[in-house]
């Protein structure tokens, strides 16, 4: 181990967001959970008594994703969603195994939020038209970032609402069509 | 050189991990690599949530006094350091403080009549060969205090081991970096977490920082305190900044900055031992 701690005054201080990094595109992330496989963008949408059910579930009351279903091949859906919560901001992939079980999670773009920037427009515009080709990024050592632990419960209850999904509409849709 | 984030929510929070590969490895070779570091991550908390009523720790928080249990190598290892620690630290950083923080309503209540103190777990449980705990005592191990930091050496070590040259493995602010290269290490400010300081540069070691700014604004108990339980009274201890350790190991990080933001000290023994340095903001 080296250490060279920074010593010099004033302190370098980077300011908000803390974190804002695209980690993949949508592409990237069906090749990551699903590899080698083809999916099919499936036209999907909830009955609003559904939607109910779901908010009265789970939880979760930002609208569920209903353009970001695909289906595998090989069985399984691929879904994206996104995610609000206190501190962070969230789109998220969701393996979804053809028994119904997750595959595998994986986050595509997450931002931190401290509730001014969200409102404030111009916070909002420098994200329009960033990929996965083009990450937004304060400077390399973004993710090199210690402190207190941030709790990922709003993911984890977005994922469950993805779950709930399947159960509730997709898991017949596919079970029809196959 | 090529770089390559993932981030998946795992061990409660968000972990990333930043692979730093030349053309030696293939884009299939570092992918796989990432997903065993993730899969090893998944272990540890598989091994030893306390959320989970099978996991090794789950089967401790349910034994009766006077059984063995025998429970998996990670776990014996994670066991071993934090007796270690608790021994040396004079109890300062103690694992048997799973009631007082179910209390606090920042752990499930999984079983009733959970004692407010635990008895001190080098006096609650001893190791035994062939992977053996044995209970003196009914015990509410929680090894969140130590785990973590556990997790990301491991992950490390799979990187590593699979050919990937440099990088960081981050668990919710317990990071570790490795490689040829020094990393810019970043603090989140006590008082406005969005902001940030820039503490110095590491290379192939660890940080980990214990503070209250992400905690639910009060706990059951109504108190707005950190996570870290006083082993002496069972309370836990308010916070106002924050506390950062700088370590070989992310272990030793994650479980020193308890010590440190106890005692205000790390001991010497265990400073030199672990090269620790202390940072508060």
């Amino acid at each position: 181990m080296r250490w060279e701690p920074f010593i010099a005054a004033p302190l370098v201080v980077i300011t908000a967001p803390a974190w804002a990094s695209v980690y993949l595109s949508v592409e990237q992330a069906q090749q990551v959970i699903f590899p080698g496989e083809t999916l099919r963008k499936l036209p999907f949408s909830l009955t609003p008594a559904q939607r109910d059910a779901l908010r009265e579930h789970t939880g979760v009351h930002e609208p569920f994703n209903e353009d970001g279903v695909w289906q595998v091949a090989g069985g399984g859906v691929f879904i994206v969603d996104r995610v609000v919560g206190k501190h962070e901001q969230i789109t998220y992939a969701v393996g979804i195994n053809r028994d119904g079980t997750v595959k595998q999670v994986e986050i595509m773009e997450y931002r931190e939020t401290y509730g001014s920037e969200v409102r404030n427009p111009a916070w909002r515009k420098q994200f329009v038209g960033k990929s996965a080709a083009s990450p937004v990024r304060l400077n390399q050592d973004i993710a090199n970032i210690s402190g207190a632990t941030l709790s990922s419960k709003h993911l984890t209850d977005g994922v469950r609402r993805v779950l709930a999904v399947f159960d509730m509409a997709l898991k017949e849709q596919l079970g029809a069509g196959r | 050189m090529l770089v390559v984030e993932r981030m998946r929510p795992l061990l409660g929070t968000f972990v990333t991990i930043r692979a730093q590969a030349d053309a030696s490895l293939t884009h299939e070779q570092r992918e796989a690599a990432i997903g065993k570091a993730f899969r090893a991550i998944e272990r540890v908390e598989r091994l030893m949530s306390f959320h989970r009523s099978d996991s090794d720790i789950g089967r401790l928080n349910r034994a009766q006094p006077g059984s063995s249990l025998r429970v998996r190598r990670w776990t014996h290892v994670v066991l071993r350091e934090a007796l270690r620690l608790n021994e040396v630290s004079g109890g300062a950083f103690d694992c048997n403080v799973g009631g007082a923080l179910v209390r606090a309503g920042l752990l499930p209540r999984l079983r009733a009549n959970l004692a407010r103190r635990g008895l001190p777990m080098r006096k609650a449980i001893a190791l035994a060969s062939g992977g053996r705990v044995t209970l003196k005592h009914r015990v509410s191990l929680d090894l969140g205090g130590i785990a973590k930091g556990f997790a990301v050496d491991q992950a490390v070590r799979v990187l590593r081991d699979h050919g990937v040259q440099g990088g960081l493995v981050n668990a919710g602010g317990d990071l570790r970096v490795f490689g040829p290269s020094p990393q810019a290490v970043w603090v989140r400010c006590p008082s406005a977490p969005d902001k940030q300081h820039l503490i110095g540069h590491l290379r192939n070691g660890a940080v980990a920082t214990s503070a209250s700014y992400f905690m639910p604004d009060a706990g059951r108990d109504g108190v707005i305190a950190s996570a870290i339980v006083h082993p002496a009274h069972g309370r836990r201890l308010p916070l106002v900044g924050s506390v950062s350790v700088v370590a070989k190991s992310c272990m030793q990080a994650d479980a020193l900055t308890k010590i440190a933001a106890l005692r205000r000290r790390v001991p010497t023994v265990l400073r030199q031992r672990t090269q620790a340095r202390v940072i508060e903001l």
